[in-house]
């Protein structure tokens, strides 16, 4: 018989392997530009003699100024080409000596994927300053004990194609199978749920099982959208669940394949007591301090929940759970590179020794004007420029970044917004977080809750004009679409002032607003689903930046509403 | 709404609107007689007025449902209203209809 190693031994041991990450941050934090040099000579040294290498002369590359002058910025369409050979035709050491464990599989804003090639260096930092790096942050926060529990994780494996013997598939997808499926024992939800079967009601599993164990954690998702929609099943079907719970059984209204329900089942154990215990609190009421009346040990949720995922965070803390939040870094289909340092925190700190960084101030194009570490100034906005272990080099992140501080030499990083996003109807670019704040000071003056909103550049009329798209939560009678647009425009303007002399001089129309029907944005993330997108990493749309965007939100507008 | 099941195959007609309040009703009476044995779907919109985000959720865990099994899913009747509705959506690239 196998011998069960406890919880807190394996988590422990899980937590023990990303110290490297914490270390590393300690002994560079005083300088990370001499670590970041060691990275970008190690990974030109390592390329000379790729396709790539040998035709911008990286064995002549001694320093950072050298490298700056011989490489310009690059953006995925610049390797495009060579990623396509190496795919076609096997050929490799085109750009990078380290090899692909896998295509990443981008979201895309104008839903055109990327394959993004990840080598088993760069897969590894992901792999360590994710799952492993919550553990080892929740220890050094709340103590040994507080990671002696089980992770109730959403996360669930989307198809996964294959190509030229290595999978294409999110990001997300990978951290999924490779690594919550191979410690599925650390996790609540069975594996039924973690790779779903299509036709297998996943929410339902999530939720019954992670209810059915006490000792949660930490809860766990990509975005915390999708918490708070297993909080909204929850809320919606708790009877049911704990009736299950209970009898040991899985209602037949909730959908799954029979061989599935009829494995789980065989399984599961009644659990009268803790049914119990759960109708008590259910019963109790549904507030802030729900999720800690369901799992008294719950240390933190582990999501982005920052820029446009604030407004679910905000929902989460209101109606169910008020635990500290670790937010994630910056981590994109191209690597991970900011890490957080502290709980309920949106600041980050580069995964120094993971990539070769450089900022290019905002504004600046110049290719040779990107700085070092010590070059960043506090209140600084920059684009994160990387070289990384998976062959991209000066690579246009088009993430734009803040400097709040320093940690000794070591930058912590706010996020601003995604560059490619943003509206721009005559040169005042608004990009989302303005939109965003509009958004947020419009609700808190007239007393409406939204869900989700976004906003389509509308150049159809002239003067072309900001149409709002909104889906509600909580609508005021006798409030209309008209009262909402003037008090948007307004705080549009206090956002980005470049619009008052817009809106003055009619270069800009007033704003529309068109509220949403109810279900609106969940249609949208089922639709993408069903066409193929990776469930975990489906972004709501802020900004409409195609015909076919347009036309979903517009036949869908909630007539009723003027 | 009427659900008339005949071996392999089940029709569903749809009077009146689908929306966030009749939505679950559809739902849970699809999950109450859909067994294994069905293979073809037929939705039928010819008395459907009216389908709103939350009824082409439904409509779409169906297709969903019905793919997932090798059967199919078509949708028959459908009126130049809410046809409109399943083509700006882009839904119409993913189901059947007629």
């Amino acid at each position: 018989m196998a011998v069960k190693i406890p919880l807190l031994d394996s988590n422990s041991k899980i937590a023990d392997e990303c110290e490297f990450i914490v270390s590393d941050f300690e002994r560079y934090k005083s300088n990370p530009d001499s670590k970041n040099t060691e990275v970008l000579l190690k990974i030109v040294d390592d390329n000379k003699d790729t396709e790539y290498g040998r035709k911008l002369g990286f064995s002549d590359i001694k320093d950072v100024d050298d490298y700056r002058k011989s490489v310009s910025l690059t953006a995925f369409d610049d390797y495009v080409e060579m990623v396509y050979r190496e795919i076609e035709n096997g050929e490799n050491n085109l750009y990078s000596v380290y090899g692909v464990c896998q295509y990443n599989r981008s979201s895309g804003t104008m839903g055109n994927p990327k394959k993004i090639p990840m080598s088993a260096i760069t897969m590894d930092y992901f792999l360590n300053a994710s799952g492993k790096l919550t553990l080892a942050l929740v220890r050094s926060r709340f103590g040994e004990q507080a990671i002696n529990g089980k992770i109730l994780s959403v996360a669930e494996a989307s198809p996964v194609k294959m190509i030229n013997g290595k999978m294409y598939c999110g990001l997300s997808t990978h951290f999924v199978i490779k690594w919550i499926l191979e410690h599925h024992e650390l996790y609540t939800s069975p594996v039924e749920a973690i790779r779903p079967h299509p036709d297998t009601n996943s929410r339902y599993l999530h939720a019954r099982y992670g209810l059915a164990e006490k000792n949660v954690v930490i809860l766990y998702s990509t975005f915390s959208t999708y918490i708070l929609d297993m909080f909204h099943y929850i809320e919606h079907n708790w009877e049911m669940l704990c009736n299950d719970i209970e009898m040991g059984t899985i209602d037949p209204s909730v959908r799954m394949p029979d061989s599935v329900r009829s494995k789980l089942e065989s399984e599961l154990k009644p659990m009268p007591e803790r049914a119990d215990e759960l109708r008590s609190v259910f019963r109790a009421g549904f507030d802030s301090t729900l999720a800690k009346r369901i799992w008294p040990n719950l240390a933190c949720i582990n999501a982005i929940s920052t820029g446009a995922f604030s407004a679910y965070l905000q929902q989460l803390r209101e109606r169910y759970v008020d635990v500290p939040v670790l937010m994630t870094g910056l981590t994109a289909s191209e690597g991970v590179f900011t890490i957080p340092y502290e709980f309920d925190n949106p600041l980050s700190v580069p995964t120094i020794g993971s990539a070769f960084f450089e900022f290019l101030p905002l504004g600046e194009d110049d290719p040779t004007k990107t700085l070092n570490f010590g070059q960043l100034k506090v209140g600084g906005e920059y684009e994160l420029i990387v070289t990384t272990f998976s062959g991209l080099y000066r690579y246009r992140t088009r993430d734009a970044l803040k400097v709040e501080g320093f940690i000794d030499g070591m930058p912590k990083l706010s996020y601003l917004y995604r560059m490619d996003l943003c509206v721009n109807l005559n040169g005042e670019k608004t990009y989302e977080p303005a939109l965003r704040k509009a958004m947020d000071d419009t609700v808190a003056e007239l007393g409406f809750r939204y869900l989700d909103f976004c906003v389509y550049p509308n150049t159809d009329v002239t003067p072309s004009c900001y149409s709002f798209f909104i889906e509600k939560i909580r609508y005021p009678k006798g409030l209309t679409t008209k009262e909402i647009a003037v008090c948007l425009q307004k705080n549009l303007i206090i956002a980005n002032p470049l619009l008052e002399c817009k809106f003055e001089h009619d270069l800009c129309g007033p704003v529309t607003v068109n509220i949403l029907q109810d279900e609106t944005y969940l249609l949208y993330r089922d639709k993408l689903i069903l066409q193929g997108g990776p469930s975990a990493q489906v972004k709501p749309v802020k900004i409409i930046m195609n015909e076919a965007q347009l036309r979903f939100f517009k036949i869908l507008i909630d007539n009723s509403i003027q | 709404m009427t659900i008339i099941k005949n071996g392999s195959s089940m029709v569903i007609e749809v009077k009146g609107k689908l929306d966030t309040t009749t939505s679950p009703q559809l739902e849970a009476e699809i999950a109450k007689q859909l067994d294994d044995d069905v293979r073809s779907i037929t939705l039928d919109l010819k008395d459907s007025i009216y389908i709103s985000s939350a009824g082409l959720r439904v409509i779409l865990t169906l297709e969903k449902k019905m793919e997932a099994v090798g059967g199919s899913l078509k949708i028959v009747n459908v009126s130049d209203f809410i046809m409109e509705v399943f083509t700006e959506t882009g839904l119409s690239d993913i189901l059947t209809l007629e």
